[in-house]
């Protein structure tokens, strides 16, 4: 679908007009590049042509007329889009198709905006000529949520089943029948669920009419205004067009521009939306009593309660008495505001956000050894690789836009190596499957290493002209074999071997993983360890190459990028850094702290340990969504003072002191940044729900009412300005100094590296062996057992992750229509069917989750998705308090946490107690 | 003149040389007394470029219904790649009034198969599929068994006695359709053959460029394969004896009719079956002469060429030389399978239209606008005119719709609606009076589109 351009180009003549497109451009394009256009109803930019409308008809001067939209442009030949013939004809066909179609314009929600409708009007049809009434008239299908089908409104393009096939690559829809009665029809005609459709709603925004469509614009009719945002669900940075009507959300559309997801999008960014306009959105602070309940209370109140206290705290205990949690799904502005009030205003570095119990090890991993703390490639080097090597990540549900495209990559002929302890969807389709156990990543990687060095698969030259340390680890990984990692991890050596070859084999080889590799137990080393390998191929700086973290959430590549983190200011320069210092203390006027501050599991620690005593948590649900909960709940309740911004109230906001009403993604302004570094705006789409403030504006407030001027603002009592911001994040952040607002109203996105004003962002770092760390570092990574390992008592391995149709703790997803379908509605256990039998439990039975910290009950889904010995939990449904189990074991660099290794024993629930529930 | 003795029916008894009750299976070894696998043998002999140069130079042209010329589009392909090249057969033989391939398939199979290993041979194809249509029960087990045979006897397989090809031993499998007539054309037929929906594909690219599993890909017909046998035995002078000529004075590269055909008549004659005869032969003694002349002794009023999707002959073109060039001459799409279909003067013409149409509605793959709908509303409007419920006003539209599918106009991927158009169109204009007879006068024919 993308593919580079190296054809020569030719000239051809469009209506009289002479153009110059590549050789194997289609007419189509030609007729396109001139800014001109012919009519078409089953052509679309995001697949192969279909030529089956005809409805682009043109004529081959002197030859029979062509469809424009699949037939090839030949040098120096001339083409009419009009004439008096292809009025004839198209007019024929829209005549044909209208024949077929219910002439309800009025009652139809794509009124207005209907391709046929459109074209009928362009070729001046009226009621056509064919007589009898139509004879298709199937009922509507509305068994679906999200996606309506009624098919007595089709028009038999099957953009929706190419949709299926070629953006989304789940092949749920097909055609059935043939000729006149050929249909659409999921699965085997089951309807969408039961054909395990994934809910993208991509087959709706292909289809031209109103066959398939979605609820919104039934309900509400037309939007107002349509305003271009990202996505504030998972990392991939989905661009999407909100469409608003009367200050409500009618529908979320893939933006066709979007750079990250070319006019893709996901159940979550499409449909899971209503969530803004959830009756139990905060809309006030709330003060706790001193009997512990709430009360509401004014802004003024609330603000000037938080100053007095951070202030007496701070005066009192000293500036290592308070931390901040900033939020990876808030604004790029709003977490730099978040670490320069706690730098700033508190005196202190204790500032972290979520990505240290998710890609912490990738962003130390990465910037130790190449220089850079994120993903070396893009997106869209997937098609570019010709070997794809995923571990621990399960992009197709937890990334789904960008798991469709790596699906789109390995169809086209891209050999696929996986390393998951699941059987996930990418682990179907792969060439080869590491079914290893969960926390024996290392020992994996290692004897990869191995094999790489043992069977001289390794590029010498690149190692010795671009990296360092490589007769350290070629010592280390010695006695790494195949076999020695086979014990640990219970893969066969030879498959070892066999992947080894294969990622070696390649001209381009990539290596992307997600969180199980760094919540896995030594994190840090195992992305070491991948990047030992890239480095040892010279598989780096070229399209299709590299080393790639997918980020979990929206913006948590940006959280840490601005500096929300305890050691490192904005640009990950240490806080150690005189250089760094100093420029801060220019642009700042403050000195900051040198000392580096708490990590997130450090500071419920300290909490316990009496020395932290105030803090102020920004839209993260720490009591759910970390570890070892009774570790980090008994914390929260030791705190003195306690300020929690959130949307909804939480698990966390319980235990709070004052709760402030925040917003969410569409009411705000300011940018995120994506898995492969890519700055994108978000705008504000709807208005403040009222009583609620922007989380920039309550910090500022904080700031302000503390006596401090953050230069966020316009002036007093103004809102922030991000723009204003940003700028300031340009000038103290080297890799950012080319990034403006403008720049991003002009390009829609700038992907940082980008070094100055006119440097056109990078999409590829360390091209050509020049890291950005000087030379790569080839870094030992000794097996280690992770924190946890099965005994006679907890014999079972859990881990943990994402499905589709939920996203972290649900509190978005949750609050919508998503929890409708089937695979929404609860969280369940997932067992391989030897182990279910093996412990006695049934499929959709109950079961007890135990572990060394605590037990959960839950019901069980007996399935292969899951290799024996292991089983698998979501975290998306807090009643089942799935973190309960986890350690607090945590990678030794990052002290990110072990989510995914976790022992635990099963103990079926008897009929009787289930009946008692 | 005709035929002074038979060349693909060599081994099937066929009038005038022999008694339809005489043909019985050929098998492999009786094929070889006669003479079988010597044209294998000679080509095996010359470098592939050479066999492709005889048969060019031949000009054999195409049996299974377009007359493209087969050496022509065996010089398509590009240069090898040591990666696999195939070929397809198309013994999907689907047309209604087509039944000369099974003739071939039933009685002397390793004729087809010498033909399939001369073709790998020259355009070295390393894997070949017969694509055998689905309905053929029989005609699959004769085929397997024969397949069998070319194995056993080393035509395919490990050691082959073609040698390596693209570094793979060739093969010969048998795939049988599953009934749909748009998997005989051949983008359907490659798209079936990959085990998807019959769908014809948008070309470019040409099936000799990317074709099954997206590599090089030569389609044949059973009986232009048939027909590089002897091509090969004899040679292109010996080829080009029989047949008709181009016109004198044409321009040098005016596709002309060559070498023998196989004639299968069905319909209102005497003796209905497959006749080979010289191309060229004319209509009225293929009737009179082959096939004994009409039943009953009735008089003669339509004949189909070529299987229905090539359009109609009247009793005015009686005399019309059925070679490539008749649809030039007389109005139609042209020779097609030679699956000629002989109606009397009891014929009702509307009825002939009618169930063409419904033929083609079925048969309709249901991709290109033009003919998911066309063929639909053409079937129900002749239904309504067949039944006495017609106005003018179906006539006209009927003829206008007619006039502007297929891929003439550029309106569909594949020839299909072409097929259902010129069937529609030629019965309608030479039979017009029978047509206007049954529909009722109705005034105000929109002029909404003026054709």
């Amino acid at each position: 679908m993308i593919q580079q351009n190296t054809s020569k180009s030719v000239m051809v003549v469009i209506d009289g007009l002479p153009v110059e497109v590549p050789s194997d451009a289609t007419i189509l394009s030609a007729i396109r590049k001139l800014n001109k256009d012919v009519p078409t109803l089953c052509y679309s930019d995001r697949m192969k042509p279909y030529g089956a409308c005809r409805t682009c008809l043109v004529e081959h001067v002197g030859r029979r007329p062509v469809a424009a939209c699949h037939t090839p442009v030949q040098a120096g030949q001339s083409y009419r889009t009009r004439s008096p013939l292809l009025s004839r004809l198209r007019r024929n066909i829209t005549e044909l198709i209208v024949s077929d179609h219910p002439l309800e314009c009025l009652d139809c929600t794509a009124n207005g905006r209907c391709d046929l409708q459109q074209l009928a009007q362009e070729v001046g049809l009226r009621t056509p000529r064919y007589e009898n009434p139509r004879t298709h008239n199937p009922p509507r299908d509305d068994s679906h949520p999200f996606i309506k089908l009624e098919m007595a409104k089709c028009i038999g393009c099957a953009k929706c089943v190419r949709a299926c096939d070629q953006v989304q690559g789940s092949f749920i829809l097909g055609m059935e029948g043939r000729g006149y009665d050929t249909r659409v029809i999921a699965g085997n005609d089951t309807g969408f669920e039961e054909a395990n459709c994934v809910s993208c709603g991509q087959c709706v925004v292909e289809c031209p009419v109103a066959a398939l469509e979605e609820p919104g614009t039934r309900a509400f009719g037309l939007p107002d205004t349509t305003v271009t945002t990202t996505c504030s669900y998972c990392g991939v940075g989905c661009s999407l067009n909100v469409n608003v009507k009367d200050g409500r959300v009618v529908n979320i559309v893939p933006n066709p521009q979007g750079s990250a997801n070319l006019g893709h999008a996901c159940v979550k960014g499409r449909f899971a939306h209503q969530f803004v306009h959830s009756e139990d959105r905060l809309t006030s602070p709330l003060i706790r009593r001193t009997g512990g309940s709430f009360r509401e209370a004014p802004w003024d109140e609330a603000l000037a309660l938080i100053a007095e206290q951070f202030t007496t705290i701070r005066d009192k205990h000293g500036p290592e008495a308070f931390a901040a949690i900033s939020s990876s799904r808030c604004t790029n502005e709003e977490n730099y505001l978040m670490q320069k009030f706690t730098r700033v205003v508190m005196g202190t570095n204790s500032i972290d956000n979520c990505s240290r119990v998710c890609h912490s090890p990738s962003a130390f991993a990465l910037g130790a050894a190449l220089g850079t703390g994120a993903g070396t490639n893009s997106f869209q080097d997937v098609h570019q690789s010709d070997v794809l090597m995923i571990v621990g990540a399960n992009p197709t549900e937890a990334h789904p836009v960008f798991g469709s495209r790596i699906k789109q990559a390995v169809l086209a002929g891209a050999k696929l190596i996986v390393l998951d302890p699941r059987n996930t969807e990418l682990a179907r389709l792969a060439d080869i499957h590491l079914p290893l156990r969960p926390g024996s990543n290392v020992a994996v990687v290692n004897a990869m290493q191995h094999v790489l060095i043992n069977e001289n698969l390794i590029n010498q030259e690149f190692i010795d002209r671009f990296s360092e340390g490589y007769d350290q680890i070629k010592k280390e990984l010695a006695s790494c074999t195949p076999e020695w990692a086979s014990e640990i991890s219970g893969v066969n050596p030879d498959q070892i071997r066999q992947a080894t070859r294969l990622y070696a084999s390649g001209n381009a080889a990539q290596i992307l993983w997600g969180l199980g590799v760094t919540e896995a137990g030594h994190g840090s080393n195992t992305v070491f360890g991948l990047i030992n390998m890239g480095v040892m191929t010279g598989n780096f700086g070229r399209p299709g190459t590299g080393t790639n973290p997918i980020r979990g959430q929206n913006n948590v590549q940006g959280a840490s990028d601005v500096g929300a983190l305890p050691n490192v200011f904005s640009d990950y320069r240490p806080v150690t850094d005189e250089q760094a210092r100093k420029d801060h203390l220019q642009i700042w006027g403050v000195n900051p702290p040198a000392n580096k501050g708490l990590r997130i599991p450090d500071m419920f620690n300290a909490i316990h340990e009496g020395t932290l005593k105030s803090m102020y948590i920004l839209a993260e649900d720490v009591a759910q969504s970390d570890p070892n909960t009774t570790h980090v709940v008994g914390a929260l309740e030791g705190l003195e003072f306690l300020v929690v911004q959130e949307i909804f109230m939480n698990p966390t906001a319980e235990h709070a002191h004052v709760i402030l009403p925040g917003t969410t993604f569409l009411e705000k302004d300011g940018t995120f940044v994506n898995s492969d570094r890519r700055i994108q705006r978000v705008r504000r789409a709807i208005e403040l729900l009222s009583g609620t403030m922007v989380d920039g504006d309550i910090t500022n407030a904080i700031a302000r009412r503390m006596g401090v001027d953050l230069h966020a603002d316009n002036g007093p009592g103004t809102p922030i300005n991000p723009t204003k911001i940003m700028d300031e994040i340009a000038k103290v952040s080297p890799m950012w100094a080319g990034v403006s607002y403008q720049r991003l109203e002009e390009h829609g996105y700038l992907q940082w590296p980008c070094t100055s004003k006119d440097h056109p962002g990078t999409e590829i770092v360390h091209r050509n062996g020049r890291f950005l760390r000087g030379k790569a570092r080839l870094t030992p990574t000794p097996w280690q057992e992770p924190g946890e390992l099965p005994d006679d008592e907890y014999p079972m391995m859990l881990t943990t992750g994402r499905q589709l149709f939920h996203y972290n703790v649900g509190t978005m997803t949750r609050r919508t229509a998503v929890s409708q379908l089937t695979r929404g509605k609860e969280e369940t256990l997932r067992i391989h069917p030897a182990d279910a039998q093996r412990m006695h439990v049934a499929h959709g039975g109950l079961v007890d989750v135990i572990s060394r910290r605590g037990k959960v009950r839950v019901r069980v889904e007996v399935t292969k998705a899951t290799n024996p010995g292991t089983v698998f939990m979501t975290f998306h449904f807090p009643e089942s308090r799935t973190n309960l189990l986890i350690s607090g074991a945590a990678d030794e660099y990052t002290g990110c946490p072990e989510y995914k290794v976790c022992a635990v024993r099963l103990e079926p629930v008897m009929a009787a107690a289930c009946s008692r529930e | 003149m005709p035929l002074y003795e038979p060349v693909l029916c060599k081994r099937i008894p066929t009038p005038p040389w022999g008694e339809i009750s005489d043909r019985k299976l050929v098998t492999y070894q009786q094929y070889v007394e006669t003479g079988g696998y010597k044209s294998l043998d000679k080509a095996l002999q010359m470098q592939p470029k050479e066999v492709v140069d005889i048969v060019k130079a031949a000009e054999l042209r195409g049996r299974g219904g377009a007359g493209f010329p087969a050496g022509v589009k065996w010089s398509f392909l590009p240069p090898e790649d040591g990666k696999p090249r195939y070929l397809a057969i198309n013994a999907d033989e689907s047309e209604p009034g087509t039944f000369k391939d099974r003739m071939l398939i039933d009685f002397d199979p390793h004729i087809v198969i010498e033909g399939i290993a001369i073709c790998m041979h020259a355009c070295r194809l390393d894997t070949s599929y017969f694509f055998l249509r689905g309905e053929y029960h029989h005609q699959r087990e004769v085929m397997e068994h024969a397949i069998r045979e070319a194995y056993d006897h080393r035509i395919f397989g490990p050691g082959s006695k073609l040698g390596k090809i693209n570094d793979r031993w060739p093969q010969l499998y048998l795939h049988r359709g599953a009934g749909a007539y748009i998997c005989g054309e051949e983008t359907g037929l490659l798209e079936a053959l990959e085990g998807k929906r019959g769908w014809p594909r948008i070309k470019p690219p040409f099936p000799a460029v990317a074709g099954a599993f997206g590599r090089p890909t030569i389609i044949n017909n059973v009986e232009t394969l048939a027909c590089v046998t002897p091509i090969i035995e004899h040679g292109a002078d010996w080829f080009k004896s029989m047949g008709v000529p181009p016109p004198a004075g044409s321009a040098p590269g005016t596709p002309a009719s060559f070498g023998p055909k196989l004639y299968g008549v069905s319909g209102h004659v005497n003796r209905p079956g497959v006749y080979e005869d010289e191309l060229g032969v004319k209509l009225s003694d293929l009737i009179e002469g082959l096939c004994c002349g009409i039943r009953g002794g009735r008089k003669f009023k339509a004949a189909i060429p070529g299987g229905i999707s090539m359009g109609v002959l009247s009793a005015d073109e009686y005399e019309a030389v059925l070679d490539f060039d008749v649809g030039r001459k007389h109005n139609c799409l042209g020779l097609g399978t030679a699956g000629v279909i002989v109606m009397d003067e009891g014929t009702d013409m509307v009825a002939v239209a009618r169930n063409i149409a419904r033929f083609f509605a079925h048969e309709s793959c249901g991709q290109c606008t033009h003919c998911r709908e066309g063929t639909n509303w053409m079937y129900r409007m002749l239904t309504r005119i067949e039944t006495g419920e017609g106005t003018t006003r179906d006539l006209d539209l009927l003829l206008e719709l007619s006039g502007s599918m297929g891929m003439m106009p550029g309106n569909n991927i594949c020839g299909l609606s072409d097929g259902a158009n010129w069937a529609i169109r030629t019965i309608v204009n030479k039979f017009f009076d029978e047509f206007e007879t049954r529909v009722t006068r109705e005034r105000g024919v929109s002029l909404a589109v003026v054709s």
